[in-house]
């Protein structure tokens, strides 16, 4: 009878049309980690959603709004925690599925719109981070605002829509509040619409040097991802549980004293070196990022047989490593 | 199997160990007039203190107040390359309340419901991984 029920189900709602074949390695995490990354934003969009019921977007009282929901607010340090906690997950994800596209060479013909796409969805995940570090509205957050201000000011008419000036009579919190809650989410949404769509319409890429394997009905890779979507949730409700996400002051204005997330502090080590490189840095990242699959368009996938693809990754990775650590460990030498 | 369920917990403390790691490098900065306390774990970082309080009643206050709370000191800190400079200036630099990655406390309001909130995501997680169902 549960048979049947199911059975009258899928008809009715077309869910017989999910019942179409993949590759049987869609089942393991290194083919797995869009979806986890699919699942942390899911997690992220859910406690966001309960987290802007308590804010309140004015600078006078953006911090004291989240000092109150973490002190008074019954469980409300859980539920930051868990939306901070989830970010720092899906940027991990974010950047492994990245690594294992590359190493995989699953941006050769005809993924390569897919690729790019997935490096539009990069730079909104990284907006993402920045406007929510700056909403929280301490030190950090001034800090972080103080450097785009600086960075957009230089871009002319382009960054004048992005400052203060563009709307005297508004707060700028205020807009990138907007940003990170509407804006963001309904471009990334879009993006990730497309970015899924692709996946189906050229099919999961196969594994390089390997044979076509047996194949599985994508309701069971479905079944897999909701595994690991419990899975990354658990460890955000672990990470809520034991280390509290940081959370400052109102700030105080003309001083740089904090240093930025770690998803930036790479940055910061290169700013101290050449300042421009704020704005030099990340446009050489995209540039390089969208070349990808225009420079390398062998047929070749093996990572074994792609030597200076893999060179190029290591340096890239060994390259923000480096930054990272020295980031958080030196001083800065200068001040905006 | 056993070699999936490995590669699961191996991803699993991949996260864990960077989301620990990132805690203990959010930790360096440059000299601040004052720091809080990390990872005190006796008392609660989010105890409410008369002040806060206070200032929390005030929430929907419609005041309008300074975008900044005002150092006393409204311009940026000059490096002087004199010493005795460098003593006058920290003299009068503001104080500045930085954050930090601090471990929860167990006597945090509703620990229990959340750490029986992530227990039981833990066991349907584990279950899944033992039965499989619809994989």
């Amino acid at each position: 009878m549960a048979t049947d029920i199911c059975e009258t189900l899928k008809e009715r709602l077309g869910l017989h049309l999910l019942d179409y074949e993949i590759p049987e390695h869609a089942n393991s995490i290194r083919y797995s980690l869009g979806g986890m990354t699919l699942a942390a934003f899911t997690i992220l969009v859910v406690s966001g959603v309960l987290l802007s019921q308590f804010y309140v977007p004015t600078p006078e009282q953006a911090n004291r709004s989240l000092h109150y929901l973490v002190d008074q607010v019954y469980l409300g340090w859980f539920l930051r925690g868990i939306h901070f906690w989830a970010a720092e997950v899906l940027t991990v994800t974010l950047m492994l599925h990245m690594v294992r596209v590359y190493i995989t060479a699953s941006y050769k013909k005809p993924r390569e719109v897919n690729w790019l796409i997935g490096v539009g969805l990069l730079i909104l995940v990284v907006n993402f981070l920045f406007t929510g570090t700056v909403i929280k509205w301490d030190q950090e957050a001034y800090e972080a605002l103080d450097h785009f201000l600086w960075v957009a000011e230089r871009l002319g008419p382009v960054g004048l829509p992005l400052t203060e000036k563009f709307s005297p009579g508004v707060p700028l919190l205020n807009r990138i509040y907007m940003a990170h809650i509407s804006l963001l989410p309904m471009v990334t949404l879009l993006l990730l619409g497309l970015h899924l769509f692709y996946v189906k319409y050229h099919k999961l890429s196969s594994i390089p040097g390997e044979a076509e394997g047996p194949s599985i009905k994508f309701t069971q890779h479905g079944a897999y991802l909701r595994r690991a979507g419990i899975g990354i949730f658990t460890l955000v409700c672990l990470l809520a549980l034991l280390i509290a996400p940081p959370l400052g002051d109102p700030p105080i204005a003309g001083l740089e004293v904090t240093k930025p997330p770690w998803q930036f502090v790479w940055i910061y080590a290169l700013e101290n070196i050449w300042v421009p490189s704020l704005i030099v840095a990340p446009a050489l990242i995209v540039f390089g990022l969208v070349m990808v699959p225009f420079v390398d368009r062998s047929e070749e996938r093996s990572w074994k047989k792609r030597p200076v693809a893999m060179a190029v990754l290591i340096l890239t990775l060994l390259f923000f490593t480096v930054l990272i650590i020295w980031g958080s460990v030196t001083t800065m030498t200068h001040s905006m | 199997m056993p070699i999936r369920l490995l590669s699961s917990l191996a991803v699993f403390f991949l996260c864990l160990s960077l989301g620990l790691a990132s805690a203990w490098a959010h930790t360096d900065h440059k000299e601040e007039p004052v720091q809080t306390p990390g990872f005190s774990g006796g008392e609660s970082i989010y105890a409410a203190e008369s002040e806060e309080e206070k200032s929390n009643s005030e929430l929907f206050d419609s005041s309008t107040s300074d975008l900044f709370e005002q150092a006393p000191n409204h311009d940026k800190m000059e490096m002087p390359m004199e010493s005795g400079h460098m003593d006058h200036a920290m003299k009068h630099a503001p104080a500045v309340k930085l954050s930090k990655y601090q471990w929860v406390p167990t006597s945090q309001r509703g620990y229990a419901l959340a750490a029986g909130f992530t227990v039981l995501a833990g066991l349907v997680f584990g279950t899944l991984s033992i039965f499989r169902p619809f994989e």
